[in-house]
Parts: structure tokens; sequence; C-alpha cells
């Protein structure tokens, strides 16, 4: 008789391998449960993917070494190097650059001014970060790329839109009683024009990693990896909505970039809400989707708990929270995943609470950010939520008084360090092909402190909003030292071979008075308005377009209403247009301010003379080149006209750079001497492939820089060219 | 009961995810394993965003390996709480779903194992009311093995008794249908014998015998057109019952 196995073994195996698995848990946890299986069996899909994906590229290795060849050969073949770095400074200013290296305080700027170079770059008309980013890009005029400013307006409407990128929701709709059901993703159109370098080099075999250059959202597909920068939206769809919450009585309504929001006490709490994305399915007319918030403050210990989506967060007062992820549920299983961060500005006397946009969170991205996609959720999980906003930095929060200058200040280097570790994860990916990353904070810091330079600036008066911080003049040197630190860094890791250049879309001047534009179109008699009204609410709410000529928006812009053009235009293009234009040119160019016969407006610049392309007819028709000191007054910029022609500007944002391009060129440094002068921000682009060797496009306007490539070692000894500062 | 342990499986599958979720809720570092989680996930699109980069490629690899020992390191401490108490779950429930009992009519091998060869001709069988041998005994010295065919032909439990000279002991047989407790193996030895077979008390150490084992057929459990064991099913529904439960309990893992 064969004896029969005993069947008892199968469960006495399973019996021991639950106790083995004290001592072997990789081998025997899935016999102990889910907890444990779920940890093998998801470490063992992880390698088994892991080893699929490594197999894969193995295989397929050969065959894309291939194609690349046979691609990259076209690039690298006459390359003059294999890797650029380009570091981005958002506004580093040249004057201010090179005092503190002549006092020795930015030793690696220095060190590339004498064994490189050190130049002023020629920014845009206007030199607006949207605008001259865009020209960084893709080496043209703003005619070309069709990025005139943050704005533009809508000629049928006169109303503004958000000049970079249109986000609309879905076509399709079905209604179900009270509901409207959407069907597919949200569109968004890209508008800014012309094809970043970065397509060339990939369409070249050479890879580009791009982290948060301005005006690349939508993110477009090419070879490489990319998170878009300036211009993403917030949650809500919006540039950056901030919520404030206070006790005091009283408070409540909308300010530019947030609302402030009371809070009700309810039991030992305190109550509120946080309004989130549009609701995809309104109802009964509510059409935002909200969380609510309780706040439970703990004033003995300067502290407060906050209770939203689920969560429970413990606040102090004067620190952030760490990035909260918050889910707005829309219903039919349809919700929205954002981020925020909360700021308990005090707890007593009254409870105030600050809190971030709410943005779009990288790891679940309700809108495209990054492309590939996965690249923004592979950022989130290595470093964890960060911020995704175009402007991260809630500079409205600071002007409104929501925060004050320190919280300002930690939110800013807050978000430069998520900014500066994704870059550098970056450049170790990029060993070969263009690495390239803006930082946005130098410009961020230098509009909101820019009165700590200058003491006698209005917005350092006792009165400004937000004069109770002392005045601390080392805020923007030490902005600029950490910048150099941060060059120090990348020079070590890039290493000899690299060619990196440092360089900024504009510099920076003070902001002390304001040009009220619109009220001076209004003095005299080139706007008009409604029969009753003395003033015009934003965007031209009271203006009488049938008696209007020109109008001012936007930072920089005078738009005549044109006949066939606008839709209530009156001006007759041709003879009628040109005379008009040059009278306001006549009349603005040299135009001073009573309060201290200071000029305010240096040249106008008629956009047919410094624009060419095809979306010209879309630009401003005049630009207005302020004198440093002077801009655009806040009244004006939205479409207001109200008030006097010429302002104090008592708020925190007393730094600009809208003002006449020729007195804030941007910075150029490199670790390669650049010969020749004349330097520009559009001959960044055409530079760059000329350096990998590809041709320069016919419709380009910058024009490729001499770069010498020798070593370091022959560079060092090379003679210093002039800084030109 | 009837005779299918889907729903038993599923409350027992239920109640142990919660368990186990409990304590990785409260007996593990969620943080570091939320952390680690994240970074698998980092490196595995790292592998597939730059694939084209050999060196990134590898170096993911490295970490890939880096996060996956550390992730289960970190799971340790959860798996040590629950492990004694699963274990013993584990051996109770094998006894109500590994086996089924026997059929009237049906025959089946009656194993018993003895500590000498010598011993196998002193070992006799003595069969209660409904069990009947259907061949006579083998007694196999090499294996210090006696082996009964046998057949049950009554519903109900009963005690087959094994004596080996003064040496007297009993193994119970299961017949009828449903999820009745079936013991398979009777051993001697002491708590461990009766933890890992915890159906019958444990064989005296002073006897000669060492194991009395019966046959009983192996109960496969019906999910879909799958015949599975039941161990299997029970793995598969805890992982489901754990990840529908995780956001409840708020647990990572």
């Amino acid at each position: 008789m064969t004896r029969k196995s005993n069947p008892c073994a199968t469960g006495r195996r399973a019996i021991f391998l639950a106790l083995a698995c004290l001592l072997l848990p990789s081998a025997a946890a899935a016999y102990v449960g889910p907890g444990a299986g779920f940890a093998v069996l998801s470490s063992f899909l992880t390698l088994l993917l892991a080893f699929f994906y490594a197999f894969l590229a193995l295989l397929t290795w050969p065959l894309r070494q291939l194609w690349r060849l046979r691609r990259g050969r076209k690039a690298y073949r006459k390359a003059r190097v294999e890797r650029v770095v380009i570091v981005g400074f958002d506004g580093m200013d040249p004057e201010l650059a090179a005092r503190w290296m002549r006092q020795g305080k930015l030793p690696h700027l220095a060190r590339l001014a004498k064994s490189g170079t050190f130049r002023t770059l020629a920014t845009t008309h206007p030199p607006i970060s949207p605008v001259a980013w865009s020209t960084f890009l893709t080496g043209v005029n703003p005619g070309k790329h069709n990025i005139y400013d943050f704005l533009s307006r809508d000629r049928h409407t006169y109303l503004p839109y958000l000049s970079s990128a249109q986000v609309m929701g879905p076509r399709h709709r079905l209604r179900l009683g009270r509901r409207s059901i959407p069907f597919g993703r949200p569109e968004i159109k890209a508008l800014r024009k012309s094809k970043p370098f970065w397509q060339y080099l990939g369409e070249a075999g050479v890879f580009s990693s791009v982290i948060r250059v301005p005006v690349t959202f939508p993110p477009e597909p090419f070879s490489g990896v990319l998170l878009s920068g300036m211009c993403v939206p917030d949650l809500r769809g919006s540039q950056g909505t901030f919520s404030f919450y206070s006790s005091r009585e009283g408070v409540g309504g909308k300010q530019e970039g947030g609302i402030l929001l009371p809070l009700v006490m309810e039991g030992d709490a305190w109550r509120g809400e946080l309004t989130g994305p549009e609701n995809p399915f309104p109802e009964d007319g509510r059409r935002d989707l909200t969380l609510p918030l309780r706040i439970r403050p703990d004033a003995a210990r300067r502290r407060a708990e906050v209770e939203i989506d689920g969560q429970r967060v413990t606040l102090r007062q004067g620190q952030y929270s760490d990035w909260i992820a918050l889910r707005f549920r829309a219903g039919f299983g349809v919700n929205a995943q954002g981020i925020c961060r909360m700021y308990l500005k005090s707890v007593q006397p009254d409870l105030e609470l600050y809190v971030t946009p709410v943005q779009i969170d990288p790891r679940r991205p309700a809108l495209p950010i990054s492309h590939p996609l996965a690249y923004s959720v592979y950022l989130g999980k290595l470093q964890g939520p960060f911020s995704t906003l175009g402007l991260a930095e809630d500079t409205w929060a600071l002007n409104h008084g929501a925060l004050d200058d320190p919280a300002f200040l930690d939110q800013c280097y807050q978000i430069h360090a998520e900014r500066e570790q994704m870059f550098f994860d970056a450049l170790e990916k990029t060993r070969r092909g263009a690495c390239i990353c803006v930082f946005d904070i130098t410009d961020r810091i230098q509009h909101m402190f820019w009165r700590h330079l200058e003491p006698s600036q209005p917005a350092a008066s006792p009165s400004a909003v937000g004069a109770h911080e002392p005045p601390d003049a080392g805020v923007i040197e030490t902005l600029y030292q950490r910048m150099d630190a941060l060059v120090g860094k990348v020079l070590d890791r890039a290493g000899p071979e690299a060619l990196v250049l440092v360089v900024s879309d504009h510099g920076f001047k003070s902001f002390r008075r304001g040009f009220n534009l619109n009220a001076w179109l209004l003095r005299e008699g080139y706007l008009a308005l409604v029969s009753g009204s003395t003033v015009s609410e934003e965007w031209f709410r009271q203006v009488d377009w049938q008696r209007t000529r020109a109008y001012g928006m936007g930072l920089n812009g005078i738009y005549l209403n044109l006949a066939g053009r606008e839709r209530h235009g009156i001006v007759q293009p041709g003879e009628e247009a040109d005379a008009l234009l040059a009278e306001l040119r006549e009349k603005l160019r040299g135009i001073t301010d009573p309060a201290n016969g200071q000029v305010a407006v240096r040249e106008v610049f008629d956009t047919r003379e410094v624009y060419s392309g095809p979306y010209r007819e879309n630009a401003p028709d005049l630009l207005v080149g302020y004198v440093a000191g002077y801009r655009a007054a806040w009244e004006s910029v939205n479409g207001s006209v109200m008030g006097e022609v010429f302002l104090d500007n008592t708020r925190p944002w007393s730094g600009d750079h809208c003002i006449d391009p020729h007195d804030v060129p941007g910075v150029l440094f490199a670790n390669r001497p650049i010969l020749g002068d004349g330097h520009s921000i559009a001959d960044v682009a055409p530079t760059i492939l000329q350096l990998f060797g590809l041709p320069v496009p016919r419709h380009m306007d910058g024009k490729p820089w001499t770069v010498r490539m020798e070593t370091r070692a022959a560079a060092s000894t090379a003679p210093s060219p002039s800084p030109g500062i | 009961m009837d005779g299918s342990p889907l729903v038993p499986l599923c409350v027992f599958s239920v109640a142990t995810a919660l368990v186990i979720l409990l304590a990785y809720r409260f007996a593990s570092n969620q943080r570091a394993i939320r952390r680690l989680k994240n970074l698998l996930q980092a490196h595995l699109l790292e592998v597939r965003l730059f694939q084209d980069q050999l060196g990134v490629v590898w170096r993911a690899y490295g970490k890939l390996l880096r996060a996956t020992l550390g992730y289960l390191g970190w799971s340790l401490v959860p798996l040590a709480v629950v492990a004694l108490p699963v274990t013993l779950l584990i051996a109770q429930m094998e006894l109500r779903f590994g086996f089924r009992p026997l059929v009237p009519g049906e025959t089946t091998l009656l194993v018993v194992h003895v500590d000498d060869s010598a011993a196998v001709n002193r070992v006799a069988l003595e069969f209660p009311e409904g069990v009947v041998e259907t061949a006579p005994l083998v007694r196999i010295p090499a294996e210090r093995a006696v082996v009964a065919r046998i057949e049950s032909r009554l519903a109900g439990r009963a005690e087959i008794v094994v004596r080996a000279g003064d040496f007297q002991a009993s193994k119970e047989i299961v017949t009828g249908g449903g999820l009745e407790r079936v013991s398979p193996d009777r051993l001697r030895g002491g708590w461990l014998a009766r933890l890992l077979e915890p159906g019958e008390d444990s064989l005296p150490r002073a006897g000669s015998v060492s194991s009395v084992a019966l046959d009983y057929p192996r109960r496969e459990v019906a999910l879909g057109p799958l015949e599975l064991n039941w161990l299997v099913v029970y793995f598969l529904f805890t992982l489901v019952a754990a990840l529908m439960l995780k956001p409840f309990v708020g647990a990572e893992f």
C-alpha cells in the first residue's frame, strides 16, 4: 500500500510559516494577514515592476540608443557643450549684485564675474516677467509670442483675461433636474505662441529638465521633463486667492488676491468655511465647493487646533502648518484635491488665521502641471507636497496685512527650499542636455521689501500698510547672499565641463509714486464716464465707450478704442489713430509729478516700432516707460478710474520693474567668457541651440552669443570682461 | 450551518483585517511607512521618466531596493504584534475550513506512527459503531507505521481506540456535512503540539504512539470558477477588507 501524503501538511506548513514570520518576515508575512501580506505583496509588486521597467529599459536600450544616435548625432555631432545649466533669478538686479560683489558679499557670483562673464541683460518691452521669460524661452519678441502683460483684454467686453492660458470647463453638460453634470475634462488653451528652445533640443534628441520657468502652463509635450511655473492657477482657477479668518467684528469681503472671512463662535470653537473650486454640479445657486473649518483656540499656549476635512492640525502662533491635503467633494464620486498651508497669526485678543490659496496637489493634479503628467507626481512623492501655484509667494496677503513681514519671508523661503530641492534633483538627472530652473523668490522679496532699502519711501512711513514691522535693511542683501550660495552649490555640482548661466528677466527699482493713467486719460478728455458718474469701479464698469478714445489696462499698456477692433471703437484706424497715438506720446513723455517736479514718464513706446510678428495686433498700442521711482498706480492697473493722477504708493509692494526697460536690465553671469556687447534676454534661446550644434530658426529675434568654451582653468586666466555696470 | 465556508471566511477576514489595521495604526511608525511608500512610488516613476538614461535608471533601482527593505523593516513591529493572535486564529480556522468531515460510506486511511519498529506489531485498533475496516491492517516496520483503511457509515462524532501494548489512546472521527470542526492529526507533545493541532488533546508523552492521523479530504473553497485553498481565499479577503477599511481606520500599510 502506498502511503498518501499527510493532508494536514499544508495547513501545518502555513501555521509554521506564520510563526516563522517573526524571524523571516519577508518570506512569510503573507500568512499573517492583510497588513503584512500587503507589505510583502506591494514590495514584491514594486520590485517586479522595477525589474520589468529595468528589463524593458535594458532590452530597448540598444534600439533607443540607435534612435537617439540617429537623432542625437545632429545635436551632439556639432555640439560644443554636453550640458547647459541655466539658473534664472526672477528680477535679480545688476546694480545690487555689483554693489554687493564689490563689498565681497557674493563670492560665487564674483568668481563668475572674474573668470567668466558678468553683464547686464537687456529685457523686453515691457519689462514684466511673463513677457520677458516668454522671450527667454522662445528667443522672439512679444509680437511673436503674444504675451504683453499678465493680462490681456477682451476686445468685445473690455474685460481682462489671463494672457498666458485659458482654462475652460468641459464642453458638454447633461442636465439632471436641478443639477448639471459635466462630461470630459477641462479644456486648457495655451495663449503663448512660438516654440520654446527645449522643444528644438528635444527634436534633436537632447534631453531637458525645465523647472518652474514662467508661462509654461499648460505644459507642452517635448523630450524631457517640465514643471510649469508662473500662471499655474490655484484650485479655484484664480492666480491665487488666500483666505483670512478673523474673529474680529466687521471683518469680511473680497480683496485683491484674497477673501477676508468672519469666524462664528459655536460652542468652544470658532467656525468658518474654506472655499474650494467651482462645483461641477451646481445646485440651488451654490457655485463653490466648501469645507467646514473649526478652530479651537488655546490662548494660554498660544496655539489652536484646526479641524478640516477629517483632519486635526495643531497650529502654533507665528508658524506655518505642513501642507494639508484637502478633498472637496462634489458628489457622484467626483472630487477635487488640493493642498494648503495654514498660518496662525494670532490667538488673542482676536483669532486670526491665514490660509494659503488652495493649490493643485502635485501628487493628484486636478489639471496637468507637468510634462509628463507623472513628473509632478514623481516630485510630490519624492519630496512631499510642494507649492504649485504660479505666483506662489503670497504678495497680496502681505499687501493687505493678512501676513506680516516675517510670515511672508518665512513663506518665501519655504517655497524656495522646495524649488531648490527639485532643481538639484533635476540637475542630478540631467547629466547631458539642458537643465533650466527659475527661482521667483528674488522678485517677490524685492517687490515687498524694497521699502527696507529706502526708509524714506512712502511705503516705509508709519501710516503705510504693515508698517508696524521695524525696517530691516538686510532683507534684500541676505536674499542675494542666499542666491549666491545657491550659485556656489550649482557650480560645484554641475562640474567644470558644464556651461552655467545665471540670468534674470529684469532688474529692480523703487516704487515710490503711482501714475494713475486712467485718471489722467479722464482728466485730459481721452476717457469718458457714463453720465452721472465721476469715478469708475474696476474693469471700466462706468466707462462710456461711445465717448472713450483711449484706456489703460495692465501695468504699462494704453489701448486705443479703435473702430473695427474694439466692440465700441470710435477712433478710426489710419490717420486719426496715428494722430491720437502721437498726441498721447507727446503729452505723456516728460510728464512731471506736481508734488516734486520730477519727470515720471521718460518714454512712451509705440508698439508698432518695438514689436514685429503675427500677434502684434493683440498688443497694447502704447507702452508707458516710467522713470525709476514711478509705476502705474494700483488704481489704474485694474481698470478703475478714480483718484488723483499722482499718488503715493504706501503698500508693502514697494519695489518694481514695470518702467522704462532701459532702466531695469537683468543680469547675465556665466562660468565662461561671453564676448561682445548688447546681450539681450532674447539671445539665450538661440545661444543654447547653437551651443548644442543646432541651427537657429530664422524667426528668432535673438542673436547667438560668442561663448568661449575652454576649460575653466584656461577661462580663469582669460582677461575678465568688464561687467558693464 | 451549510457547507459553504465563504460567509464565515468573510467574517473572519474582516475581523482579521480590522485587528491588523489597528496594529498598523497604533504599533507602527505610520509617518515612516507613508514616506517610504511615497519613495517607492517616486523611484518607480523615476525609472519610467528617465528610462533613456541608464545611469539614472540603475541608481533608481538601487534606491528602490533600499526603500523596499526600509518599508519591510518598518512593517516588522506591527507584524510582531499580530503574528501570535493571527497564528492561533489560523490554527483554529484550519480545523473548520481546511478539511471536511467524511461523508457516510466514504473510505479513508488511519495512520498510526509509533516510536520503534517493534511496536508496530503491538498496535491494535478498536472501531466504534458505524466505522468498519475495509481492508486488513498494513504494518510497515520500516516507517514505524500502521495503516488502516476504514469506512465510516454513520454521521456524527465517534472515537477510534488505538492500543499499543499497555498504552491506549483515542482518535476522533467525524462523519457528516457542513462546517464541522475536524482534527486530522493527534500528536504527541507539549504546548506546541497542542497549539498547532488544537482539535484534540496531545497524546501522552509516556506512550509509544507518536501520532494518529486520519486522512480527511481537503476542503476546497469555490470562488467563481476557481477551487481554492481556504488560506488563499482568506488572504485575498483580508487584503480586500483591509483596503476597504483602511480609510476608516486611518492606517497606512
